[in-house]
This record gives structure tokens, C-alpha cells and sequence, in this order.
């Protein structure tokens, strides 16, 4: 991780534009110099001075972090679409996971960073300047933005639409106006995948009592195997059971997890859409984005469109990367910012 | 992963005007400029090296503190004289200027709480939150629409909070101007914790989680309201767990959905609790059911209950509760002759002690009664609970001034096409 930058912007004349999408389970950043990267949301701190020789490292980020996750202490720096407060360590996490993404998009000394932030649209109404005070020291100039108008931005998307963003810890909804976005045009939820998964483990240790999974596991299956609708084929996964790995039909108890949050989904989804100017909203109905991790369950689409079939036809599309659409949306505002606005952006030092 | 149907990003499928693209950039960029510079709250692991000689940043932030503090310390010596005669005088009426004057009238008025007034509450304490205390107490806040421009000599000291708290007619939330955005909605119990179990085994969370998602669905038809449940499904949740959710989230107000069990079995009554200073009007069966699973230790209780000194919240979450309970039994008897009303209660429940905000905990029916027990397993009357709930949320919202009658809030909702 880059250490915190102490020298002037006149020292720095190589302008690198950054967009970074902070999600509650993975982030994500693209960079004008062409790099893209991300890694899941975690942050692991060794538990003690031998577990910290033994990994060889301070403090460890995404799938080694999980990995290592006995050694470690893992924190996952946003919760329920909002930085954690409470610990110390929760701020400084979100600080080091900011600079080890930099330091993945080939950021320097040399540079004088530019970056465009997505958060959840949750984080941006609950606790916007602690993300501008995680990012302080980092970056020269910063603006936030909320993922979903993040994702529409990077898709030229930008009027008489909408954005659902189905992450780990919201659902953000955004509604496209032809200008940015205000507050009465987003809503979250706070039911996502994370619930998903905490649900799904609930359902399998009710059915499997003896067998031991664990909540990432749950959380795996569901990335992996996750639908709604009818299944496309039988689900079975490998758990232990007293030691002994064994094969599990989990279909039925997936289904039901990943249902479970498309009832207030729908709800939303036309509550907010019968909030735009009447003759409007034919239109945004048929210009559905479906974005984030939770935008791959499959049979999203089917069941979306059959669940609102009720109230008027809705046509629905999902990102084709809806790992780096965020990012890349940032990405995308970073650089077309006229330079006139950044310079008149308040530098973010220490 | 197979996709259904895919956007590119970048893609062009739906092209834009530029003006529309340049006007979202200075809505984004104005957006973020309104912000003001953070300051590093929380020190970084990495070690930072000192900051380089001739950096203007760090000088300016050391600098403008003592500037300022050298100007506050001037101006407390120069109005000391006043302040101390202002103190030995004996505090003549409050004379409160008429609201729809532009200017007071005759001698221009002497500014008697100024910043050298607030020095000198701090000054004469040692305990920061006391100080707070005495300011907020001070008359400065007791004149709503006069403040420092009031009378030329200042009202009794320590009066001022009381008075607008003790002001039954109108709640210090609307003379300060403050409104409600965040909602938290507790459908109490949960999981393994079924709550109150009817004759016919109808269980309270079943009742309790219905009501609140209803509820919830007619209150995000204000588009001004944020409303979150603390759960949304059959789930197990400590109260302190509850508790830290509506905290976390900055709630406004946070409201507990329950159903009574307990007591006399023949009529079904309606009761709100809130926590406030008078003495406790619970059973101890009740109080012991409400506060299971509350998941704080002994020493954590005690820290909640130091905090029970907050008026401020305890008056909202009266009113709050009055308002609710108002509109609830009102419009309930009309469907159910047989209802008694509970009244608002002040009970220690800790659901109630942990939230930092107005706070009630509203019993909306009895489950011991089995008449009441058959009519809340239908829809309809759970649906009408969370009517009339969000009704009384409305009215607390609205003036403070909770209403009688049944009125029909849609009329000041957006319109909403219900499924089918």
C-alpha cells in the first residue's frame, strides 16, 4: 500500500484519473493508465505477532484475506451499505483497502490522483465524509457518487431509466431523470445478498443439522448456483459432515434464499417507477438495468419480468461486467470532468 | 453465468446529448464542492512522515484554532463587566418579542448571550456535558423567535429548556425547526423467540412482522420518509442488536410493533409504552417478556440508564406515543366495540433505553383474547393496524397534534396502484 502522500500537487504533474467502486463485497477500480482490478471487500489483520510472521505481511486484502481467515482478523470495512463505526480498526480497514487499490491500479508517488468514488447509495446519506476522510491522504482531489448512477454514467444511460443495483448490503435503486440524480430518485434496501446468505445458511443447517457450513459457504453456493424461477438443474454441493464430505441437494433451499428478497425488490422497484411523470413512465419501464453481483442470479430477468407483469410490462437488462461497470462509470465521469472543476475541487490532505 | 440480455459499458445503445452529459458533470462536480475538508479523524496505520517544511496546510490548520481562541478571549474580557452585573441583577419577566416583527422597537437591544455568555458557562464548570447542558438550559433557547434579540436583560437562567419542555402545546422538535427522514420499524420478537402465543396458537411474531411490512409499505409512499425494518423475516434478533440497527442507521424515530398476551383475557386493549421519568405502570411478567433476549450485560444496563436523563427524547417519544396510540384505538374501536384502551404507560424496557432517538413501543392488539386472536390471523386487519399506525405516525409528523377521526391519509400520498 502506497504510504500516505505528503508532497504537492505542482510536484506531481502526471494527472492519473481513477474511478473505484467501494462495494460491501467487492471493490473494484479502473484507471486511466488502462489497469482494472478488484478484490473482495475484506480486510484480515494477523491475530498476533506469530500469525503476522507466519503470513509475512501487516495486513492482507480479498481472496487471501478469506483465505487465511483462521490467522486473521477479518473486517469487512462497509456493512449494510455503510462504513462500520465503532473500532478503530474499521476506518483505518477501509483506509488501507482504498490504498491497496491504488497501489493495484499502478498509482505512485509520481501521480496526482483523481478519483471518482462509487459507494452505495446508503453510505453516501449515512456517513459521505467518512469516506472523503478515508480518502484523504490518497488521492488529490475526490468526488463521490453513488454506485447506480455510477453504473448508468459508464452505460450513456443517463435519462428515462432506471438502475437497480443488487449488492451485498443494499439494493440500490436509482431513477435516470436526464440529470443527476437527487435524493427523492434513490432508495436502498437494506435485504441483499448478504441476507441471502445468512438466510441460505439458516435454511441448510435446518435441513442438514449434522452437516457443518459455514456462513462463506453459503455465500459461495449462492454465488455460484444462485436462481430464482424454475431450476435448470439439481444443485448439489460437498459439505463435511463429522469429518466426512458428503454431497448435499441444497436446490430448494437456494431458490427460497434468493427469493426471498424479490418481493420488496418488485415493490420498490414500482413504487419508484409510479413516482415519475405519468407519461414517463412507459418508458423507464422499458429501460430496467439490473447491476451489481446479485444482477447474475440466474433467472433474474424471467422472474422480475413475470413479477411485475401484473402492474404493466417491464423490460429489463442486465450489465454485461457487472464487476467493473461501476468502476468504469467512475472511471468514466473522472475523465470527462472538465479540469476546471477538478482544480476548484478543495485538495484532500492529510 | 448466462445472461439474459446484456449492456455494454460504453455501449451507445441509448445515446445522449452532450449538454445533458456537461449538465450532469457540474451537477456531480457542484454535488461535491458544497462538502467541507475532513479532517483525518482516525490516524492511519501506516506511519506517516512529518510534513514537509514550507507546506502551507498543516501551519494553517495549527494557526487558525489559536487565532480564533485569541478573538473568543479578547471578546470574553471585554463583555465580562456586563455579564457579571447581568448576573447579579434579579431576573426581571420575559418579555417575548411579538414573532411577526421585523425589528424590536425603540433602543436598539443589547446582545446579552453572546459567545461571551457561552464562555462562561464552560468557564465556570469542569464538566464539558454539564456545560452543554447549562447552555442549552440558558435563556438564549428559552424565547423561541427572539433569541439573543429579546429583553435587555436576560430571563432566568436555567429556565429556558424547561419551559419549551413544559410548553404542552407545541413540541421543542418543531420550534427547532427539526424534522423526521429516518424511520425504524421493529417487529418485535422473531425466530426462536415466538413472543405471545394466542389460545388458538397464533404466534406474536407472525402478527408483529405483518404489520410492520405493511406499515412500512404505506410510509414509503411519502417519498420524504427513509423507512427500514429491523428485520423482514422470521429471523432471531437481540434487542440490543435492534437497537444498534436503528442507531447505526441515524434513525429519527423508531417504533416497536408487539402484541399483548398478558392480563385480563375477555377484551382485547391497545397500549403504548415510551420511556420516560415517571414511575413504571408494568407487570413484571410483561416487563420480563418484553425484555428477553436483550443480549446487554448488567454493566452495559447501567450505562443505559444514566442515559434516561434525555427530556428531550423522552417528551418526542411521548408525543410520538400519543400520537399513535390516539389514531390506533380511535379508529380500532370503530371495527371492534369490545376494545379497551391502555394508555400510554412509561415502563424501563430496554429496546426502549438503548435507542438513541424518540422511541415507543406500541402493543397494537391482545392475543389473549380469542375473538381478537381470529381477527388478527386476516390480512385485512392487520392491513388496517398498519393504516392506522402510519396515520399516527402522520399526525405526530404533521403538527404534533394527533387527531381523533379517521382521516384518509392517501390523500397526502403519492398515488399507488396496489398489485391486481
Amino acid at each position: 500500500m502506497p504510504a500516505a502522500r505528503n508532497t504537492s500537487r505542482e510536484d506531481r504533474p502526471e494527472i492519473l484519473n481513477v474511478g473505484i467502486d467501494l462495494g460491501t463485497s467487492r471493490s473494484a477500480v479502473a484507471a486511466s493508465n488502462g489497469q482494472r482490478h478488484w478484490l473482495e471487500s475484506f480486510v484480515g489483520w494477523p491475530r498476533d505477532f506469530v500469525a503476522e510472521k507466519a503470513l509475512g505481511q501487516r495486513v492482507l486484502f480479498g481472496a487471501e484475506a478469506l483465505h487465511h481467515r483462521l490467522a486473521v482478523k477479518l473486517v469487512r470495512p462497509l456493512t449494510n451499505g455503510v462504513i462500520r463505526r465503532g473500532a478503530e480498526r474499521d476506518m483505518t480497514s477501509m483506509q488501507e483497502l482504498i490504498g491497496h487499490l491504488l497501489a493495484l491500479a499502478g498509482a505512485s508517488e509520481a501521480h496526482c490522483i483523481q478519483a471518482v468514488v462509487g459507494v452505495p447509495a446508503e453510505a453516501l446519506r449515512v456517513n459521505r465524509e467518512d469516506i472523503r476522510v478515508a480518502l484523504a491522504g490518497h488521492v488529490e482531489r475526490l468526488m463521490v457518487v453513488s454506485e447506480p448512477f455510477a453504473v448508468a454514467y459508464g452505460l450513456n444511460v443517463l435519462n428515462d431509466a432506471m438502475v437497480v443495483d443488487i449488492g451485498a448490503g443494499t439494493v440500490d435503486f436509482c431513477i435516470l431523470p436526464g440529470a443527476m440524480p437527487g435524493e427523492a430518485d434513490q432508495r436502498s434496501l437494506i435485504g441483499a445478498g448478504d441476507e441471502v446468505d445468512r438466510y441460505l445458511h439458516e435454511l441448510l443447517l435446518e435441513r442438514y443439522p449434522a452437516t457443518d457450513f459455514s456462513l462463506d459457504m453459503a455465500r459461495r453456493f449462492k454465488e455460484k448456483h444462485g436462481f430464482v424461477g424454475a431450476p435448470n438443474y439439481q444443485v448439489e454441493v460437498e459439505a463435511p459432515v463429522r469429518g466426512r464430505v458428503l454431497k448435499h441437494d441444497i436446490t430448494r433451499e437456494l431458490c427460497r434464499a434468493c427469493e426471498s428478497i424479490m418481493p420488496p425488490i418488485v415493490d420498490t422497484l414500482m413504487a419508484m417507477i409510479a413516482r415519475v411523470e405519468p407519461e414517463f413512465q412507459a418508458r423507464v419501464r422499458q429501460r430496467i438495468l439490473l447491476a451489481g453481483g446479485g444482477g447474475q442470479i440466474h433467472g433474474l430477468v424471467a422472474h422480475l419480468t413475470e413479477a411485475t407483469r401484473d402492474f404493466a410490462p417491464c423490460r429489463f437488462s442486465c450489465v454485461s461486467d457487472p464487476l467493473f461497470a461501476g468502476a468504469l462509470g467512475a472511471l468514466g465521469l473522472a475523465e470527462d470532468m472538465p479540469a476546471r472543476y477538478w482544480e476548484a475541487l478543495p485538495r484532500l490532505d492529510n | 453465468m448466462p445472461w439474459e440480455s446484456a449492456v455494454s459499458p460504453g455501449g451507445k445503445a441509448i445515446t445522449q446529448h452532450d449538454s445533458v452529459r456537461e449538465s450532469i458533470l457540474r451537477e456531480v462536480y457542484e454535488d461535491n464542492l458544497g462538502l467541507p475538508r475532513p479532517c483525518r479523524a482516525v490516524k492511519s496505520a501506516v506511519p506517516v512522515p512529518p510534513p514537509t517544511p514550507g507546506r502551507g496546510t498543516p501551519r494553517g490548520w495549527i494557526l487558525l484554532p489559536l487565532l480564533l481562541l485569541a478573538v473568543a478571549l479578547g471578546w470574553w474580557w471585554v463583555t465580562l463587566p456586563s455579564t457579571r452585573e447581568a448576573a447579579s441583577e434579579p431576573p426581571p419577566p420575559l418579555r417575548p418579542v411579538p414573532a411577526d416583527a421585523d425589528a424590536p422597537a425603540g433602543p436598539r437591544p443589547v446582545l446579552r448571550y453572546g459567545p461571551a455568555r457561552l464562555l462562561g458557562l464552560f468557564r465556570s464548570g469542569t464538566d464539558a456535558r454539564m456545560a452543554w447542558r447549562r447552555w442549552v438550559r440558558s435563556p438564549m433557547l428559552s424565547m423561541p423567535g427572539a433569541l439573543a434579540w429579546s429583553s435587555p436583560a436576560p430571563g432566568p437562567a436555567d429556565r429556558g429548556l424547561d419551559q419549551l419542555l413544559d410548553a404542552g402545546d407545541q413540541s421543542l422538535s418543531r420550534l427547532l425547526g427539526l424534522s423526521v427522514r429516518t424511520i425504524v420499524l421493529d417487529p418485535g420478537h422473531g425466530g426462536r423467540d415466538p413472543g405471545a402465543v394466542g389460545p388458538d396458537g397464533l404466534l406474536e411474531k407472525e402478527v408483529n412482522l405483518a404489520v410492520a411490512l405493511a406499515l412500512r409499505e404505506r410510509l414509503s409512499r411519502l417519498p420524504e420518509l427513509y423507512v427500514l425494518l429491523t428485520r423482514n423475516r422470521d429471523s432471531s434478533l437481540s434487542l440490543r442488536e435492534r437497537v444498534a440497527f436503528a442507531n447505526l442507521h441515524g434513525a429519527d424515530l423508531f417504533i416497536s410493533i408487539h402484541v399483548n398476551a398478558l392480563g385480563q383475557t375477555f377484551r382485547p386493549f391497545v397500549e403504548t409504552f415510551y420511556l420516560g421519568g415517571g414511575e413504571a405502570l408494568v407487570p413484571r411478567e410483561q416487563l420480563q417478556l418484553e425484555n428477553r433476549y436483550s443480549g446487554y450485560t448488567v454493566g452495559e444496563f447501567r450505562q443505559l440508564l444514566e442515559r434516561l436523563d434525555h427530556r428531550f427524547r423522552d417528551q418526542e417519544s411521548h408525543r410520538l406515543a400519543m400520537a399513535l396510540q390516539t389514531a390506533l384505538f380511535f379508529n380500532l374501536r370503530l371495527h371492534n366495540q369490545e376494545l379497551l384502551n391502555g394508555g400510554l404507560k412509561t415502563a424501563p424496557l430496554v429496546v426502549l433505553l438503548g435507542a438513541e432517538m424518540p422511541a415507543v413501543l406500541v402493543e397494537v392488539s391482545s392475543l389473549s383474547n380469542r375473538a381478537e386472536e381470529a381477527r388478527l390471523r386476516t390480512p385485512h386487519y392487520r392491513a388496517l393496524i398498519a393504516e392506522y399506525l402510519a396515520q399516527g405516525i402522520l399526525d405526530y409528523l404533521d403538527d404534533g397534534h394527533p387527531r381523533q377521526q379517521k382521516t384518509d391519509h392517501h390523500a397526502r400520498s403519492p398515488q399507488y396502484q396496489p398489485r391486481g
